[in-house]
This record gives C-alpha cells, sequence and structure tokens, in this order.
C-alpha cells in the first residue's frame, strides 16, 4: 500500500490510538481487572494494533481472511459493550441469533466470491445497520428507564458514542470500497481519524468505568452510621 | 448498494461519499444530543418535581407542629386558667384555721372543697378526653363517630347524622385515630365556615379499600381549592388533614354534588389486611 506522507502519518496515529485503552487499562488494573467490558475493548485494541501493525507486510493472497477475522473481532467486540448494557431479555437473545446469523453470513459471503475485492464491503455494511440498531435500542431502553445522574456519566455512553462514530463515518466508505475503490482511497484516511477518535472515546468509558469502581468502593467501606 | 453500482461519474461518487457519510455523523451527532439534552430536561423537571415535594412537606411538617404547639398552649391554658384556681380554691377551704373553726361550718368548708375537687376531676377527664376520645379507644371508630355526631345534633343548632354500612372489619387502632381526628377537623371547619343545616356522614368498604363520605349543604371548598390552600400559608387544619392522609396512605377529595346544592368529601384509604401482624 502506497502511502503519501499526511495519510501515513494518520494510519501511525490510528494505529497507536489502539494502545490508548490497553495503557488505561493498565494503568487501573486493581480497579478494572474483573471488569469484562474493559477486558473485551483491551482484547479487541490489542487484535487490532496487530492486525494494523502487520497490514503492510500482509501479501494480497491473505486479504480475504485478514478482512474477515477483522470485521467479526470488531462485530463481537461491539455487540459485546451493547448487549452487556441492553437489559431486554428477548432483544439479547435476538441480538445472539443475529449474530451467529451475521457470522455465517459473513464467511459464506467472503469465501464464496471468486474476486474479493481488497474489502469485506457487504458484510462490513450489514455489521454496521445491526450495531446501529444495537445501539438505537439501546439508547431508546434507555430513554425508557432514565435513571438518576446524567447519560454522559456513565461509562457505556462513552463507548456506544465511539462505535456509533466510526460506524457512521466509515459505512459509505466501506460499501463504496468494492466498487470503487479509487475513491474511497483517496479518502480513506478520514474514517482513521474518526476511528481514532473512538479509541479515544473508548479511554474515556475506561476511566469513567475504573472511577465508578471507586466511588463503589467507597460508599460500600462508610458504616451505616444512622442513630435509628 | 444499486445506486453507487450505476454511478459511472467519479465527481457523483464523491459527493455521495462525502454526503452519505455527512448525513451519518448528522444523524448520530443530533441523536446523541437530543439525548443528551431530552434527559437534562427529564432530570431537572424530576428535581423540580422533588423541591416541590420537600418544600410542601415542610409546610406540612411545620405545620403539624404549629398544631401540636397550639394544642399544648390550649391544654396549659385549661390547667392554669381552670384546674389551678379551682385547685386554690379548694385550699382555701381547707386552711389550717378550720380546726378552729365550728363543727358546722367546718362541714360546709368540706363539702365546698369536696363539690371544687369534684368540679376538678370533671375538668381533668374532659381534658384528657379531648386528647384521647375514650369510645374510640374502648368501643371503635363507628362508637367514637356516632358518639361525635350525637353531641352536635344534640346542641340543637345543627342535624347531624352518621351511618356506618360495613365496619365488621375495624381498622387498626392508630389508622382509627388518624381518621377520627380527620373527621373532627373536618367537622370543625363545617361548624366554624360553611354554615350548614345538616351535617351527615356515611362509611362503607369496597375492594380493599376503606370509603367515608361527608355531606353539608353550607358553603364548602372543591379539590382545587384544597390543593391551593394546602400549598399556601394559611389551612393549617387543611395541611394537617393532608399529612394525616399520607400516614394512612390515603386520598381526601373535596367536590360539589351534581345538583350543586351539597358538598362532599370523601376520604379513601386501604383497609388493613386482616393477616399483617
Amino acid at each position: 500500500m502506497k502511502f503519501h506522507k499526511i495519510e501515513r502519518l494518520f494510519f501511525n496515529i490510528l494505529n497507536y490510538s489502539f494502545l490508548l485503552p490497553v495503557l488505561s487499562f493498565v494503568l487501573f488494573f486493581n480497579k478494572l481487572r474483573f471488569k469484562r467490558v474493559a477486558i473485551v475493548i483491551v482484547i479487541y485494541s490489542v487484535i487490532i494494533f496487530l492486525l494494523l501493525f502487520f497490514d503492510d507486510f500482509l501479501s494480497d493472497h491473505y486479504r480475504k481472511e485478514y478482512s474477515t477475522f477483522y470485521t467479526t473481532i470488531e462485530y463481537l467486540c461491539f455487540t459485546y459493550i451493547i448487549a452487556e448494557i441492553i437489559r431486554d431479555r428477548s432483544f439479547r437473545i435476538l441480538m445472539l441469533v443475529l449474530s451467529i446469523s451475521f457470522i455465517l453470513f459473513e464467511l459464506l459471503v467472503n469465501f464464496s466470491l471468486r474476486q474479493f475485492h481488497r474489502i469485506d464491503s457487504v458484510p462490513i455494511g450489514i455489521e454496521t445497520i445491526l450495531i446501529l440498531i444495537y445501539a438505537f435500542f439501546l439508547f431508546y431502553e434507555q430513554f425508557k428507564v432514565m435513571e438518576t445522574g446524567y447519560i454522559y456519566s456513565k461509562h457505556w455512553f462513552w463507548f456506544v458514542t465511539g462505535i456509533l462514530f466510526y460506524l457512521s463515518s466509515s459505512f459509505f466508505f466501506n460499501i463504496l470500497a468494492s466498487n470503487n475503490i479509487e475513491i474511497a482511497g483517496r479518502y480513506w484516511y478520514l474514517t482513521w481519524i474518526f476511528e481514532t477518535i473512538k479509541n479515544i472515546l473508548f479511554v474515556v468509558g475506561i476511566i469513567l468505568l475504573a472511577i465508578r469502581q471507586v466511588k463503589d468502593k467507597n460508599s460500600s467501606s462508610i458504616p451505616y452510621l444512622d442513630m435509628v | 448498494m444499486f445506486f453507487l453500482q450505476v454511478t459511472t461519474n467519479h465527481s457523483d461518487v464523491s459527493l455521495v461519499l462525502f454526503l452519505g457519510t455527512l448525513g451519518m455523523l448528522v444523524l448520530v451527532i443530533g441523536l446523541i444530543l437530543f439525548i443528551i439534552f431530552h434527559q437534562r430536561r427529564v432530570i431537572r423537571y424530576q428535581q423540580k418535581l422533588q423541591n416541590l415535594e420537600i418544600e410542601q412537606q415542610k409546610m406540612m411538617l411545620t405545620a403539624s407542629i404549629k398544631l401540636q404547639e397550639e394544642e399544648r398552649q390550649r391544654l396549659a391554658a385549661d390547667l392554669h386558667d381552670d384546674a389551678g384556681p379551682l385547685l386554690a380554691t379548694a385550699r382555701l377551704y381547707l386552711n389550717e384555721n378550720l380546726v378552729n373553726q365550728d363543727k358546722s361550718t367546718q362541714l360546709q368548708s368540706i363539702y365546698q372543697a369536696r363539690q371544687i375537687i369534684d368540679d376538678t376531676i370533671q375538668l381533668i377527664r374532659n381534658i384528657s378526653h379531648s386528647l384521647m376520645p375514650p369510645t374510640l379507644k374502648n368501643f371503635g371508630l363507628e362508637s367514637a363517630v356516632n358518639d361525635l355526631f350525637q353531641k352536635i345534633s344534640g346542641s340543637g343548632t345543627i342535624n347531624a347524622s352518621s351511618r356506618f354500612h360495613d365496619y365488621s372489619d375495624r381498622l387498626k387502632p392508630e389508622k382509627e385515630l388518624v381518621v377520627f381526628r380527620i373527621i373532627q377537623e373536618l367537622i370543625n371547619n363545617i361548624l366554624k365556615h360553611s354554615n350548614s343545616s345538616f351535617i351527615h356522614l356515611t362509611e362503607n368498604v369496597h375492594g380493599d379499600k376503606f370509603y367515608l363520605r361527608i355531606h353539608h349543604d353550607g358553603r364548602g371548598i372543591v379539590q382545587s381549592d384544597f390543593e391551593k390552600l394546602t400549598k399556601s400559608n394559611i389551612g393549617l387544619g387543611l395541611k394537617n388533614i393532608s399529612s394525616r392522609m399520607r400516614v394512612v396512605h390515603g386520598s381526601i377529595n373535596f367536590e360539589k354534588d351534581i345538583s350543586q346544592t351539597y358538598y362532599k368529601i370523601t376520604l379513601e384509604l386501604p383497609k388493613d389486611d386482616p393477616y399483617e401482624s
């Protein structure tokens, strides 16, 4: 892949921005070591970092497997983040069914195609639509509950906002990539900017999650002092 | 996808790409901002409601304390102005010079002192009864209310009657006392302000609810007046009624009869669970 200097810079920033959630997790390791959502984000970040890091060295022969693996990991991580917050059991079951169907569809589409265009546009498009539906449902559910405390003080809000930013900004690039790689590739760096923003928002979410753990710990250590 | 496939012009594709991406971003940002601002508005509204609730509770508490103080002052005045002089007079009759006086004077003095002490006993009994009606304590709400209405009717100024349709399952004593105090306060208001010619009270139960309704044909208030008065600085008795209703988890409704002739005050409260200890 030939890059212009500025695009190379954006790519490197994106690549190393995947280390930010990992670093924030390490920083708050004591508070977050048992938080599954943080662990999932760390695993996702490490895998994507490695995939992007070795992207240049990857032979086009394995591009199909690479894209499939990338999309699957991304889909599973984003779905897990949202599913952890959703309370509606039937919707969670629906998410599970859709996820299995999506992965099967992705494998079918990617490995049955004779000619693979650098990127798996159709599965990514479906992935984006599914995640957007999950996120909208999550917001709708939260809308109904409306607990006390501002929504932006919750860790998951930043995770979901990051996901929405990234997916919505890259949606058209992804579906266009297999048809018109020339134009999509020209502006592809824009998606890297939004993906970098997503990683920063993930860091905000992780920090909020760690702060909440500290607050919970403090409140539980205070004994009951009332006279009555 | 289809429209992208048929598009061949590069500038058109770029336009679709930018407009599409921009549209998606606007949609997402709009959604997130909408959620944030809507939630802020809801929280602000909830806080406002909470503040109002706290304010009202404060007013209720103040009214309750004020009423308690007034009751104490009345008791103090009764004891000081009535019982005190009576006992002092009795003491005068029984002074040290009594032994030096002749027998008939002694007997007369003792008789007078006994009379005064009897009056004092009666006075203290009245004070005690006003604090806790013995009929209510011993025979329950139905008897206490009937007793109260008979006394009012006996005065001859107003026709008062009461009827309990179904009171086989009595309310808990503490609940009965609260309900009785509310009835007392309502009757007191009717006597003071309504200038009515009759008061009628009926009781019934329906499902797990206990109902009491007071009718009168004088000047009265409707629910909006009641709510206004409980939120204002006046209407101490009504505030007290409102706070007592909260204690028994009940509701009170002031309305005018369809015929526009009578005022109705309806109390609704949950019946006690028979299995509850």
